[in-house]
């Protein structure tokens, strides 16, 4: 009865509520934010948006931590693939895949190239949201997480195009499926065009400085960036262009004042003038990370379950160094003065060692059975809570070496052999006994500058591991040659071998052979040093090699 | 007509904001059409005006006596008649075809359609019978069973359980429409449930919940710590609080892209009158320990593990230094250590115990009306020192604050403690290792003179814990809170239109805590951290939601003939999820349980997933002449997962929204006229229904690009892009048909239930690689079809029916096939532990994949000859030889077989999907007593026993069953088990079928016993004693300890068992009392 009473007014509260509900129900819809969501532990891409200093600390740190990804992909690619390190009966397929140039496709030490594009594409984000006008104490602080992200990128994209052939160059974030779908079906280049477009990209920030993050337990933050110049250099070297190349990297040991120390020689105790047997083994200070040595490493802990697993794969003799890699220490002519000479680089102690934990004792010459002592030198922690790690892609040695390969090239292997015996200092340089004077120009170009008195302590590469070879003139000498080109070829293979004494399992080992074959357009020089450690398919592995499309990674 | 529209409306699909307002015009036109329709029957009203005048004759079924004071009502119950003494009865019906609704004290309700007669006789049933004719909670409210259109089944006696979570019912009660697969032994840990196949591959599989009209979130995929647990939402509801529960296979569009699953209603107990009634119910039941399966005795254990070490090529001295091959007593220590009988199951194993009380009352006045309930649930497990503390309580109150508004209030708030072990193959599990540890070794240490200690023995030379030990210091806990306030204003507007809001607001929380002592379990290798000795887990789940559905119901009859509820609602939903975990080892002492962030390996993870969504529904049920029916229903949902541009729906408002429409018809055939002679027909409804239903299991931010925290060494924090935008990802879609048909014959003697169902699930999310430019590993994606076709069957046959003596049966058959027919991406096989499952095109979800075997070598001549190999990690090939498994070389796609046992020599080998499972029922009553008697079965069904593989591989210093007491050791012996050798370097324990088993049983569930004490007092109205039993007898060829488990609710890990503690016998006594 109350109903029918009310009819009338209800229908029009009905009418009412009905208009209400329905316009209510489209415009809660209508609200855009009504299913929106947030998150507290996922941060969505217009919340980051890099106009602080501390977002762009959080996106290098991630970078970094991504970079640990490809670091053993960069070691084991780098070497398996050379002559110096070799797989044992221990070792499982993958490695032994490398080993042999036959890798498949679910290898997981080069199944990776998505590690190198997040890389890549996590610098993209930075380089492309960051704001480089933000101006603290009168300097555009932010010109520093810009540039160190260029060269992160460039040395990844190196990386990248030498192991697999080519890469897909991209500079936008990618941040999308779609995105990332277009951009994957784009033509791949090859190292020498991503040389010229990345050579263009990092040029005008060579002068940035880096960013400074402080430490980490032992590891220097300042170690986790690539130099510009450094990159460069290496990049001008894949074009071939020397001068440009022997400039930065002059630039950079001028600039960041990276000297060859003297402080770093092994050398062998002499009493009476005649060996004692002792010897001191100071070099290996080289791969300490308090030592000014380094100059970018990758590091990384395990305890958070990083795996970085060259020190275990050596220790398990999975990875071992190859009996061209002892020889070439053993054969080696340790020079101390005109009467006292006698074989064998210091070098060997400590890139490798019969034991885990300690070197060997110089009198007991074992003949196998060694390990990659490199990798455990390069732990700089290891307690019971976790193991700090390091691999050091680039280091003062390796940039003088690479100095040695530009300047030889631009027809000077005068100077190019005195990086490797003198020492690249003022009195080499007005000695023309070590430098003779076709090989100097008025005025002196820059990368011939040393006469700063930085540099005035700078030893040669050699007196690492060779006592003074500095005042050998009767070994380590240029042979009279027919022409300045047959001196060149022969410092260049001087400066290779040296680079596997000094470098031997660092990484860069197979990429150095493959610049070289390029540059002589002689695939078998590459091919003839590889297969040397091959002892039951060298002729395979020969032939194989001589088509420079096996030295690429199938993808 | 709406079928057409909504053909309409999809083809309008086209992500154009132009095309939506298009649509919502549609929307409306829909809208108005319906209630046109209805406007106009209204002005047309049926044939019969003055109404008809029938007669009729009540009586009881077997004595054919009358049944006086028997009400009888017609369908809208506005006109109702008693029958007088002698049973008659005459009323005054308008329709021919109308239906007379009969109900009398202790007999079933019962519908008899007139079909134009002028007289009826109808026979009433005891209502200790089931029967047809009742009330169900359907997507719309409540209905008569017999006019739902959809495939609802309820059950609704839930008076007698002996179970703890709402899940367990379901599998006795509703066995063929729910495919509810127990988890485990622990009590409460529910049951996997699957509606109508499987209808995801890679979201939820698992249907939706609606406790008292509130979605509760599943959890499906939450993650307990302790190994072997799983978080079961259902175990938050007291089953003696629940009324009813439905569960809803079809025409569930209504839940929009919630429903793929089906859905699964739950309502709780409210006060129905004034009249304050009390119920106290009481039980206690004791669970017994498992049956081991069969291992070897401690000598031959002996022999085997000496074997073992002369495989791995030890020889004299290394084998010395092993002290179970000491056989000098002199030596005391050592000797005495290695030579005992310890029953290991003993050390574990207890006989459980369960205690449960609950009271609730309920009553009220006119202005408000109560139901209160307090339980305590008390249990101990099977396993030593497990059980559990649950204490819950609820408040479901209705109050009256106008004739017009009335206020429904429901609190629930439940707690639950518990004290877990890890469970399954894992070597912190006591239960896995009391199976695996040496049974010649002493839980006990001895002294060097040889006497034993009581201090426990530490880890043996086996490096096999010891299972007292990691019981005695291990913390496994759980507690568990939840929380839940709801308000339900109903405003009636007019006497057809209701204005109704359903408000609530949950609060879940988990705390879990876990230690796993030092000593006592074997020291593992943490590959990339280093050595854990022990190891402390901490983690915290909280879920809170609020949940509010506001709906206008609009219900009208406008004469004898038409009759309509349409429902226009609302529903939205904002959850928020989230968990933190840590992890640490090392804490170096067994008394240092808690984290500090001072030990090693920390490990911290968790997720915060705010998830919201928004439906706006419409459901129409219409009702012609009481015969023809009409539902319809339709949700456009949107959701804070959908891409904002996802193909399946449409654009509006910047969000991307799903329309889901469905319509089911009933013809119920026995209330025609042309009916009239065929009397063995009580009744007929033919049902069919087709709809789109979806599923948005999608992970939270998955359409997003977002950055993650990474660390770098172990200080810094890093932020990594770890996810692309997706804006296209989206709900699946579920396309589901059925055709039903319900029977009633012989005077309701026998009744039948029959569907058959078809669906066709598309846009199935599947993980699709990224491009490798991206950077990332891969992004979830719709691609991809699955269907599953088949049937239910459930009939119930009145055998007995004396005046003490009746006996009914059920029987309920569920089959059905699942088949994927595409995929867009390659076939991919996903791991499941040692075992791969393939997710295939042609295949059906779930099947196994590995090696088929033919038996063992049993010589060299016989391995040679056969010249199967295998590749070894260093490239080398080596030869099968005599003993091992002679597995099938399968050829190459050239035809070539190369004789190297490989990947490509996988193959289907099992399927653990059922051709049939559910129950058969018995109630017999005699009197007083009742006995009531449930079997479950399950027919076809493949599994993969893992447990097995793990204790028949011969590869290890664990305790293998007695079947390695035939493994091949000489040249030239037959037999069906490999040679046991060190690490299986020949991997004859690979995943193979040597572990695919036929899964096939039929199981006693339940069968219990109950009497009505004959007492009727002024206090009381009843009391009824109870004992049951569980799982009493089990018939199975299966050889693991129990056929019925579940490892995971992933599709993938479907029959496989994970060695979970096995269900076992158990006892109750139950009282009753109702005041």
């Amino acid at each position: 009865m109350k109903y029918l009473l009310n009819k009338k007014n209800d229908m029009k509260k009905f009418n009412k509520i009905m208009i209400f509900l329905l316009l209510s129900s489209f415009a809660l819809t209508g609200c855009s934010d009504l299913l929106d969501v947030d998150s507290n532990r996922e941060v969505f891409v217009d919340e980051y948006q890099l106009k602080s200093a501390n977002d762009t600390l959080y996106s290098m740190f991630a970078i970094f931590s991504q970079l640990e990804k490809i670091a053993d992909s960069y070691v084991l690619l780098g070497e398996l693939r050379g002559d110096l390190m070799t797989v044992t009966d221990k070792s499982g397929l993958y490695l032994k895949e490398i080993n042999n140039f036959n890798i498949s496709a679910n290898n997981p030490y080069a199944n990776n190239i998505k590690d190198y594009y997040s890389v890549i594409n996590n610098c993209n984000y930075v380089i492309h949201n960051i704001d480089t006008s933000i101006v603290k104490n009168g300097n555009k602080v932010m010109y520093k997480e810009y540039a160190a992200c260029k060269a992160i990128r460039a040395w990844t994209y190196m990386q990248i195009a030498l192991n697999y052939g080519s890469a897909i160059y991209y500079d936008k974030p990618i941040l999308t499926v779609i995105d990332a779908e277009n951009i994957q079906k784009e033509q791949a280049k090859t190292i020498t065009e991503l040389a010229t477009i990345l050579i263009e990209d990092i040029k005008p920030w060579k002068d940035i400085d880096e960013p400074s993050l402080g430490s980490i337990y032992t590891h220097y933050n300042s170690d986790s960036f690539f130099p510009i110049r450094f990159i460069l250099g290496d990049l001008y070297l894949w074009l071939g262009q020397y001068e440009n190349a022997a400039n930065e990297y002059h630039d950079l040991m001028f600039k960041n004042e990276y000297i060859m120390r003297s402080d770093l020689k092994s050398s062998r105790e002499v009493i009476n003038k005649a060996f004692t047997g002792n010897f001191s083994v100071n070099w290996l200070y080289s791969f300490n990370s308090n030592f000014p040595e380094v100059i970018t490493s990758i590091a990384a802990t395990n305890e958070y379950g990083q795996q970085f697993d060259l020190d275990s794969l050596t220790l398990n003799r999975m990875i071992a160094p190859s009996e061209v890699a002892i020889n070439n220490w053993d054969k080696q002519m340790y020079y101390h003065s005109n009467s006292l000479d006698t074989l064998g680089d210091l070098r060997k102690y400590g890139s490798v060692s019969v034991s885990t934990d300690q070197l060997f004792d110089i009198n007991t010459v074992p003949t196998t059975n060694y390990y990659i002592y490199k990798f455990i030198l390069m732990n700089p922690v290891s307690d019971t809570k976790h193991t700090d790690k390091e691999i050091m892609p680039y280091r003062i040695t390796l940039l003088y070496l690479r100095y040695a390969e530009a300047v030889n090239r631009l027809g000077k292997p005068n100077l190019a052999l005195a990086v490797l015996k003198n020492g690249l200092n003022t009195n080499s340089l007005i000695n023309r006994k070590i430098i003779p004077q076709n090989e100097l120009s008025d005025p002196l170009p820059n990368y011939m500058n040393f006469s700063d008195i930085l540099f005035s302590g700078n030893i040669g590469v050699r007196m690492h591991g060779c006592g003074n070879v500095n005042t050998d003139t009767t070994y380590y000498v240029i042979p009279k040659l027919d022409a300045i080109q047959d001196s060149v070829l022969y410092v260049e293979d001087l400066i290779q071998q040296e680079l596997a004494l000094e470098t031997a399992f660092e990484g860069n080992r197979f990429h150095d052979l493959m610049r070289i074959a390029i540059r002589r357009d002689d695939p078998s020089y590459l091919a003839n040093i590889v297969s040397e450690k091959h002892t039951d398919n060298k002729q395979v592995i020969k032939a194989k090699l001589l088509d420079p499309i096996n030295w690429y990674i199938k993808k | 007509m709406s079928m057409k529209i909504i053909n309409y409306l999809n083809r309008l699909n086209m992500n154009s904001d132009a095309f939506c307002f298009k649509q919502i015009a549609a929307f409306s036109i829909l809208i108005l059409l319906l209630s046109a329709s209805s406007v106009k029957s209204e002005n047309n009203p049926a044939d019969i005006k003055g109404g008809k005048l029938i007669t009729g004759l009540v009586r009881d079924a077997h004595t054919k006596l009358p049944v006086s004071a028997a009400q009888i009502t017609v369908s809208d119950k506005s006109i109702s008649a008693v029958t007088d003494e002698k049973g008659k009865f005459s009323i005054k019906i308008i329709s021919p075809t109308a239906v007379l609704y009969i109900s009398a004290y202790d007999y079933n309700l019962s519908e008899v359609p007139v079909r134009g007669r002028d007289s009826v006789i109808i026979e009433l049933y005891s209502n200790q019978f089931s029967t047809y004719f009742k009330t169900v909670e359907g997507v719309s409210g409540i209905a008569d069973n017999s006019k739902l259109v959809a495939s609802i089944k309820s059950v609704d006696d839930l008076s007698q359980l002996n179970v703890i979570a709402a899940d367990e019912v379901l599998q006795s009660a509703l066995g063929a429409d729910v495919r509810a697969i127990s988890r485990s032994g622990v009590a409460g840990m529910g049951a996997a449930l699957f509606i109508r196949g499987i209808n995801s591959l890679n979201a939820n599989a698992q249907p939706l919940f609606v406790v008292d009209g509130v979605i509760w979130a599943n959890l499906y995929d939450a993650e307990s710590i302790h190994q072997g647990f799983f978080s079961n939402p259902l175990d938050n509801i007291d089953v003696n609080d629940i009324e009813n529960i439905s569960v809803i296979k079809d025409g569930t569009s209504i839940y929009g892209s919630k429903a793929a699953n089906g859905v699964i209603l739950i309502k709780t107990k409210r006060a129905r009158s004034i009249v304050t009634k009390i119920g106290l119910s009481i039980f206690s039941g004791i669970t017994t320990r498992p049956e081991s399966v069969p291992m070897m005795n401690g000598e031959n254990f002996r022999i085997y593990a000496s074997d073992l070490l002369k495989s791995k090529g030890f020889t004299g001295n290394d084998i010395s230094n092993y002290g179970f091959l000491e056989t000098d007593p002199s030596n005391l220590k050592t000797y005495n250590t290695n030579h005992n009988v310890t029953d290991w199951s003993d050390q574990v194993y207890q006989n459980g115990l369960t205690n449960s009380y609950m009271i609730n009352a309920n009553g009220g006045d006119e202005k408000a009306l109560y139901y209160f309930s307090l339980g305590l649930t008390d249990n101990k497990g099977i396993v030593k020192t497990t059980g559990l503390q649950r204490i819950n309580a609820r408040f479901n109150a209705d109050f009256k604050l106008s004739d017009a508004f009335t206020m429904g209030l429901n609190i629930g708030f439940n707690h639950t403690e518990r004290t877990l072990i890890d469970d399954g193959i894992s070597s912190s599990s006591p239960t896995w290792i009391s199976l695996v540890k040496s049974p010649f070794l002493s839980p006990f240490s001895f002294t060097t003179n040889g006497e034993t200690t009581t201090d426990f023995a530490t880890t043996d030379e086996f490096d096999t814990g010891n299972p007292i030990g990691i019981i005695d210091y291990s913390i496994n806990n759980l507690k568990k809170f939840r929380f839940n306030i709801g308000i339900l204003p109903v405003y009636k507007i007019t006497p057809d239109l209701t204005l109704s809001s359903q408000f609530d607001y949950s609060l879940y929380k988990t705390v879990e805590g876990r230690y796993v002592p030092m000593h006592f379990t074997a020291v593992r290798y943490l590959p990339d951290y280093g050595y854990s000795m022990n190891e402390i887990n901490s983690q915290v789940l909280r879920n809170t939601a609020i949940f509010d559905d506001t709906r206008l119901t609009y219900e009208k009859k406008f004469d004898a003939d038409n009759h309509l509820k349409a429902i226009l609602g609302w529903r939205y939903m904002n959850n928020y999820y989230e968990s933190d975990y840590v992890e640490e080892h090392n804490s170096g002492s067994n008394n240092n349980t808690t984290i500090t962030g001072a030990y090693n390996f920390l490990q911290v993870s968790g997720v915060n997933n705010s998830t919201r969504s928004l439906s706006n529904y419409l459901n129409v049920d219409y009702d012609f002449k009481n015969r023809y029916f009409v539902s319809g229903a339709m949700a456009i949902d949107g959701s804070s997962r959908f891409g904002k541009a996802t193909e399946g729906g449409f654009s509006m408002f910047g969000q991307s929204w799903g329309v889901f429409p469905a319509v089911n018809v009933g013809w119920l055939v026995s209330s025609e006229q042309f009916m009239k002679d065929i009397d063995f027909v009580n009744f007929c409804k033919i049902r069919g229904g087709y709809g789109l239903t979806g599923n948005d299991g999608i992970s939270d931010y998955e359409s997003m690009a977002y950055f993650s925290s990474v660390r770098f060494m172990n200080k810094a924090n890093g932020l990594l892009l770890s996810n692309l935008e997706n804006s296209g990802v989206q709900w699946e879609t579920t396309a589901k048909t059925n055709v039903g048909l319900d029977l009633s014959l012989l005077k309701e003697r026998l009744s039948f239930t029959f569907d058959y169902f078809w669906s066709n699930t598309s846009d199935l999310l599947v993980m699709k690689n990224l491009p490798e430019v991206s950077g990332l590993g891969f992004y979830w994606d719709n691609g991809g079809m699955m269907k599953n076709e088949g049937f239910e069957v459930a009939a119930n046959i009145k055998v007995l029916n004396f005046k003490k003596l009746k006996w009914e049966l059920g029987l309920n058959v569920g089959h059905y096939q699942n088949i994927i027919t595409a995929l867009p991406v390659s076939n991919y096989t996903t791991r499941v532990f040692e075992g791969e499952v393939l997710t295939a095109v042609g295949q059906s979800a779930g099947v196994f994949y590995g090696y088929k075997t033919n038996g063992i070598f049993a010589t060299e001549a016989q391995a040679a000859d056969a010249n199967l190999r295998m590749l070894n990690p260093d490239g080398s090939y080596t030869q099968f030889g005599a003993g091992d498994v002679i597995f099938e070389d399968l050829a190459d796609k050239d035809g070539n077989k190369d004789g190297i046992i490989n990947e490509i020599d996988k193959q289907v080998i099992g399927n653990p999907n059922p051709d049939f499972y559910g129950t058969v029922t018995s109630n017999l009553s005699f009197g007083r007593f009742a006995l009531n008697t449930v079997f479950t079965y399950s027919y076809g069904n493949d599994v993969y026993n893992y447990q097995r593989s793990m204790l028949e591989a011969g590869s290890g210093f664990n305790n293998q069953t007695t079947s390695l007491l035939r493994r091949w050791t000489a040249e030239g012996q037959v037999t069906d088990q490999p040679k046991a050798v060190y690490g299986d370097p020949m991997g004859n324990a690979r995943f193979s079928d040597r572990w695919i088993e036929d899964g096939t049983y039929v199981r006693l569930k339940t069968i219990s016993l109950s009497y009505a004490l004959p007492i009727k007092s002024n206090y009381i109205e009843g009391i009824n004693i109870w004992i049951s039993a569980n799982n009493l007898l089990t018939l199975t060829n299966y050889l693991g300890s129990d056929p019925e488990f579940s490892a995971r609710n992933s599709v993938y890990y479907q029959g496989v068992d994970a060695g979970l503690l096995p269900q076992t016998r158990s006892y109750y006594l139950g009282v009753k009392f109702n005041l």
